[in-house]
């Protein structure tokens, strides 16, 4: 072999190992999934295990303002899960669902949570506001749903005007949990899924669903979608019983109802 | 499950690549800005720095808008050629590139103002065309400031996020560069595994930075070299 053929080959391999996409899959474009970032977590496990059974299916995670776009644009996708309605009737109204694919597949519960090192006997709002000196902190309500789902909690306990002086308006609803685990708040009102696997931080207790608006996750397919039969398969997966232990696991009740 | 280190070779690939589509393309713009006297220029000028005054968010929505399949500029590179550059790492590539351009082109500009023309005139008049007054005359003695932008341009590179997420999506192992991947980690609340890629991060940008320096330190002994075999 001369040495010109040797450095042509070696030409080809290196436009060959630029030009393809780490971890190609081989056949027909997998079931492609747009899903909040707070989701990303718990989809990408349920990916894995999809997978396992054969099927096809990629996540990419975002802001839900980011995956509105990318839908609107027109990127190859079969799949949408979001962390509140709007987005979704936005998406709807224009006319980018597949009719009657829209489901409610998920909700979440809003929970009280205080530094581990607390001794004090606080399980309600009520006690937040009476037996509580310390500063609250919750996702802003100007920037994040969960702010919103907190004051109304708040309003309905009827303790909104007297913790006021003492919440802090965290970025989101991440930020609140963190600034309890780091010290920087001493109690923070968040969602259930937020205080799993979070060092320094304990529940002190739950806030009854009746008092704020019902937290939903919709779903639905995309008319665009490439593989429509695909991703009826994997809404499926996501409806199933097998799906909602892993749901379950990572704090999230499932509701998979037609809406 | 995707490691860590397909993260890190997926993020050191877009930026190496984002880099060499960075380096040609900025000199020549910056040799147009610096040496030409014509209309327009400051329109170029003013598109180089566009993607540095707008939040890169837009950049990304402006990609997504050209490469999305609801653009015929999408369709026809889908359809005819079948590239797509939306969501896959061609479109992080790019989102880099257009992200450390002004940089790079900056940092080009003001080295290769600093070469004297009459250098580069004394070569024409010895018949060098342009091209070859630029490589042989102009690039050499611009060497160090052509390796600063460069340097500047590969570790914007690294850190892009807001026109990736948009135009590359989050997927992982496939477009999840160090940036997203340290989003993701956080939206989900794993703070230390975001530390780790950060630390990464960090010593990504000392490593290029030594590179860099180690560039600069050769070329010094070279023209030291040069200017005692040259005549003065």
């Amino acid at each position: 072999m001369t040495r010109h053929s040797l450095a042509a080959i070696a030409a080809l391999l290196l436009i060959a190992c630029l030009s393809c996409g780490p971890d190609r899959v081989a056949a027909g474009p997998p079931v492609r999934v747009l899903a909040a970032a707070s989701l990303g977590d718990v989809m990408r496990e349920l990916a894995i295990d999809y997978r396992a059974q054969g099927g096809a299916v990629e996540i990419s995670e975002g802001p839900s303002g980011a995956l509105a776009v990318q839908v609107r644009r027109g990127v190859p996708s079969e799949i949408v899960v979001f962390a509140g309605q709007r987005p979704m009737d936005e998406l709807e109204r224009a006319g980018f669902l597949e009719p009657g694919s829209r489901i409610n597949l998920l909700s979440n519960s809003l929970i009280i949570v205080v530094r581990d090192t607390y001794g004090g006997n606080v399980t309600s709002l009520a006690d937040l506001a009476e037996r509580f000196e310390g500063k609250i902190a919750i996702a802003d309500p100007d920037l994040a749903p969960a702010g919103e789902y907190a004051i109304a909690a708040l309003q309905s306990a009827g303790v909104l005007e007297r913790v006021q002086g003492r919440l802090v308006r965290s970025l989101d609803v991440r930020a609140a949990t963190a600034s309890v685990s780091l010290g920087t708040a001493d109690a923070a009102v968040v969602y259930t899924t937020d205080a799993i696997g979070v060092e320094n931080i304990r529940v002190a207790g739950t806030i009854p669903p009746e008092t704020y608006p019902e937290i939903v996750y919709p779903a639905a397919v995309l008319n665009g979608a490439r593989d429509l039969d695909g991703a009826h398969r994997f809404m499926e997966y996501l409806k199933s019983e097998r799906a909602s232990a892993t749901f379950r696991s990572h704090g999230f009740t499932r509701l998979a109802a037609m809406r | 499950m995707i490691s860590d280190w397909s993260v890190i070779l997926l993020s050191l690939r877009v930026s190496l690549v984002a880099t060499a589509l960075v380096v040609p393309v900025g000199l020549v713009v910056a040799w147009v800005l610096v040496r030409k006297r014509m209309p327009g220029l400051f329109i170029l000028d003013l598109l180089v720095s566009l993607p540095l005054a707008v939040t890169p968010v837009v950049i990304g929505y402006a990609l997504l808008s050209v490469f999305g399949q609801r653009s015929p500029v999408g369709r026809f590179l889908e359809d005819t050629l079948g590239v797509s550059v939306a969501f896959t790492w061609l479109g992080a590539v790019l989102a880099s590139a257009i992200l450390a351009f002004p940089l790079a082109v900056r940092a080009y500009m003001v080295a290769i103002s600093g070469v004297d023309t009459r250098l580069e005139s004394a070569a024409r008049s010895l018949g060098a065309r342009p091209l070859r007054v630029f490589a042989t005359i102009t690039l050499p003695l611009a060497y160090r400031g052509i390796l600063a932008g460069t340097l500047l341009a590969f570790v914007r590179a690294l850190s892009e996020f807001g026109a990736t997420i948009m135009i590359a999506g989050n997927i992982p192992g496939q477009t999840q560069t160090i940036p997203l991947a340290i989003f993701s980690r956080i939206s989900a609340g794993r703070d230390g595994a975001a530390l780790q890629l950060v630390v990464v991060a960090v010593v990504l940008a000392a490593l290029s930075i030594l590179v860099h320096n180690y560039l600069v330190g050769r070329v010094r002994t070279g023209e030291s070299a040069g200017e005692a075999r040259g005549p003065r």
